[in-house]
C-alpha cells in the first residue's frame, strides 16, 4: 500500500454557532484519486479551506507527509504542493489566460521589486521561462488557443479548466479539485474525468469534491463520505455504494410497506 | 511605443521654450509633481486594489524631511531627499502591517486616519515643523553643485523625475511583481493559494507608493522654499486619489493625464471664474470643479487614458 500523502486528524470547525466539520479524520494515500461527498452543508468545502489554511483549524492536525500544517500560512502551503480550484470560480477575471497561468508559476520566479522596478536583465530572461512554462500548462488543459483571451470573458467550463490549469503551473503535490464538474456539460464532464486520470498518471495526489456521482464512481480509487461535519463512511467506491448507512442519509430510511 | 516615448520626451523639453509665462510653468513644474504621487496611487490601487485616502501624508513627510533636515541642520538637499524617501517607506511599512489587512471601506478609513494623525502631527510638533506657520526658506534644490534656482530648471528636475517614475512604475507593472499585484486585486485568496504572498506584496507597493509620494513632497519643499500644513491635508489625499481615477487607475500612463488634467483645470476655472462671475468666490470654483469632475466621469468612467484609446481605435477602424 502506498505511503500516506495527507493525514487529517480529528478536525473541527465552528463558525459562530455552526459546527461545518465536527469531528472528520482521513488519510490520502500519494498517487490516489480520493472523492469527498456527501449533502450541501456537510463540511466538504470548509475541509478544503482547512487544508489550504484559508481558515484555521479549532482543533486537530493536518500533515503532508510528515510535516505538520499547524501555523504554515496559506501561500506556504502552495510552496510545499497544495493546490486548489474553487466551487465559485477565483479567476483573476482582470488578466489573460496566459497571465492567470503565470501566477502560478510565481513561485518559480525569483525577481523581487527592487530588480522589477529596475528591469534587470535576467528578469526578463526568467519572464521568457515563466511564460513558456505556463504555455505548457495552458495546452495540458487544451487552452492554448485561448492564451490572450482575458479570463473573465471565458466561457464557464474554460474557466475552470483554466483554474486547473493555474494549479498546475504550481507543480503540485496534492490538488484539490472543489465541485470541478459544476456547471459542466456532459461531455464536458467526461473530458474533465479524462484529465483527471491523465493527472493522476502523471503522479499527482487528488481529492475531488464532486456531486456527479456517476463521474466520482468512475475514477476514485477511495470515497469518503460526509454527514453533518462527521465521516459517515470511508472506503472503495463499491464499499461505499452498499454501506447502509450512507444508502440511509442519502436516500433516507426504507419505510416497511404498510 | 519607442516613438510614443522618443515624441514625449522632445516634446516635454521644448515646452519651457513655448511656455515663458511664469505661472505656467508653475503649473506644469506642479504637474510633475502630482505625476510622481499619482503614479505611486496608480500602482497602489489600480494594480494592487488597495486604496489610499492618506498618500499627502507621505508627501508631507517628504516636504518636511527635506525642509527640516535643509534649513535646520544644513544636510545637502540630495541626502535630505533620500532621507525622506527611506523615512516615508519604512512608515508605510510599519504602518501597513495592522492596516492592510483591512479591505475596501475600513483601508480606506485607516489610511484617512492616518492622514489626518500625521497632518496633526505637523501642525502640533512646533519645534520641529514650526507649527501651523511651517518652515520658510528652504534652498532650491541642488545636486553636484548644480542649483535648481529657477522655475526653467526646476521644471527640467521634476519633469524628469516624473519619467523617471514612470519608468520604474511601468516596469513594475510589467513584472512578476506586478502580475501578483493584479492578482491580489483579482481574487486574494486564489492569490494565496497559488503561492503568492499576498500580504508581503501589499506592503513592499504601499511603501514604494509612499516612497514615490515623499519623492514629490521633497522637490516640492525646495520649488515652493516653504513647507506648511496646509499643503498636506485630507483634501489634498482626495485630490491625489481624484487624479488617479480621471487619469484611469487601468495604466501607469493615467497618472500624468490625471495629474494634468486636474492641475491644469484647477488653475482654468481659477483664471476663468473671475470673468464669468465679477464676485466670483472660492466656492464657486469648487462648484465649477466639482461639476466638471462628474462630466468627465460619467464620459469617461475609466479615465482619460482609456478614452483617448477607445476614440482613437474608433477612428483608425471605423468598420468595426
Amino acid at each position: 500500500m502506498a505511503e500516506t500523502l495527507l493525514a487529517a486528524r480529528r478536525l473541527r470547525k465552528a463558525f459562530g454557532g455552526v459546527v461545518a466539520v465536527a469531528d472528520v479524520t482521513f488519510d490520502v494515500r500519494a498517487g490516489e484519486i480520493c472523492a469527498i461527498i456527501g449533502p450541501n452543508g456537510a463540511g466538504k468545502t470548509t475541509i478544503f479551506n482547512l487544508i489550504t489554511g484559508i481558515v484555521p483549524v479549532d482543533a486537530g492536525g493536518i500533515r503532508l507527509g510528515v510535516r505538520s500544517l499547524e501555523g504554515v500560512p496559506t501561500w506556504q502551503r502552495a510552496r510545499l504542493g497544495i493546490a486548489r480550484t474553487f466551487q465559485n470560480l477565483q479567476i483573476f477575471g482582470n488578466m489573460t489566460a496566459l497571465e492567470n497561468v503565470m501566477v502560478g508559476r510565481h513561485r518559480m520566479g525569483r525577481a523581487g521589486l527592487l530588480a522589477a522596478a529596475l528591469r534587470a536583465p535576467w528578469t526578463r530572461r526568467e519572464e521568457r521561462r515563466l511564460r513558456e512554462d505556463a504555455l505548457a500548462c495552458l495546452e495540458l488543459v487544451g487552452l492554448t488557443h485561448r492564451r490572450d483571451t482575458p479570463a473573465g470573458s471565458m466561457p464557464f467550463g474554460q474557466q475552470r479548466l483554466l483554474e486547473i490549469a493555474r494549479c498546475l503551473a504550481t507543480e503540485p503535490m496534492l490538488l484539490l479539485l472543489d465541485e470541478p464538474a459544476a456547471g459542466l456539460n456532459l461531455a464536458e464532464a467526461d473530458a474533465l474525468g479524462e484529465l483527471i486520470l491523465f493527472l493522476r498518471r502523471r503522479g499527482i495526489t487528488i481529492v475531488l469534491v464532486e456531486h456527479l456521482m456517476d463521474l466520482v464512481m468512475r475514477i476514485s480509487d477511495s470515497i469518503l463520505v460526509l454527514n453533518y461535519g462527521q465521516v459517515l463512511a470511508q472506503g472503495s467506491p463499491a464499499a461505499v455504494q452498499n454501506d447502509p448507512a450512507v444508502v440511509d442519509a442519502y436516500l433516507g430510511a426504507e419505510v416497511p410497506d404498510a | 511605443m519607442r516613438w510614443t516615448w522618443a515624441g514625449s520626451l522632445v516634446l516635454l523639453a521644448l515646452l519651457p521654450l513655448v511656455v515663458r509665462k511664469p505661472s505656467y510653468l508653475d503649473v506644469l513644474i506642479y504637474v510633475g509633481l502630482y505625476t510622481i504621487v499619482t503614479s505611486g496611487l496608480c500602482l497602489l490601487t489600480g494594480y494592487a486594489g488597495q486604496i489610499s485616502l492618506g498618500q499627502a501624508a507621505f508627501y508631507g513627510l517628504g516636504a518636511y524631511a527635506s525642509a527640516i533636515l535643509t534649513v535646520g541642520y544644513g544636510v545637502p538637499p540630495w541626502g535630505a531627499l533620500i532621507v525622506g524617501i527611506v523615512l516615508a517607506a519604512a512608515v508605510a511599512f510599519v504602518f501597513g502591517i495592522p492596516i492592510l489587512r483591512l479591505k475596501g471601506h475600513y483601508l480606506a478609513m485607516a489610511t484617512l486616519a492616518f492622514g489626518i494623525v500625521v497632518y496633526l502631527a505637523f501642525v502640533e510638533f512646533t519645534d520641529l515643523t514650526g507649527g501651523p506657520s511651517g518652515i520658510p526658506g528652504v534652498p532650491p534644490f541642488s545636486l553636484l553643485g548644480f542649483r535648481f534656482d529657477s522655475d526653467v530648471k526646476r521644471y527640467y528636475l521634476t519633469t524628469s523625475a516624473a519619467l523617471l517614475t514612470l519608468f520604474v512604475a511601468r516596469n513594475v507593472v510589467d513584472s512578476r511583481i506586478g502580475r501578483a499585484l493584479r492578482a491580489v486585486h483579482g481574487s486574494e485568496v486564489a492569490a494565496e493559494t497559488l503561492g503568492v504572498d499576498t500580504a508581503k506584496h501589499k506592503l513592499q507597493i504601499f511603501a514604494l507608493s509612499a516612497a514615490m509620494a515623499s519623492l514629490a513632497g521633497s522637490l516640492y519643499a525646495h520649488h515652493l522654499a516653504l513647507v506648511s500644513p496646509a499643503a498636506f491635508t485630507f483634501v489634498a489625499s482626495v485630490e491625489f486619489v481624484v487624479m488617479a481615477a480621471v487619469g484611469g487607475l487601468a495604466s501607469v500612463w493615467g497618472a500624468p493625464f490625471g495629474a494634468a488634467a486636474i492641475t491644469i483645470l484647477t488653475e482654468a476655472i481659477r483664471r476663468v471664474m473671475p470673468r464669468l462671475l465679477s464676485h466670483a468666490s472660492g466656492e464657486h470654483e469648487v462648484i465649477a470643479y466639482g461639476i466638471l469632475l462628474v462630466v468627465i466621469m460619467i464620459f469617461l468612467p475609466e479615465g482619460l487614458v482609456a478614452g483617448l484609446r477607445a476614440s482613437l481605435g474608433a477612428r483608425r477602424q471605423p468598420d468595426r
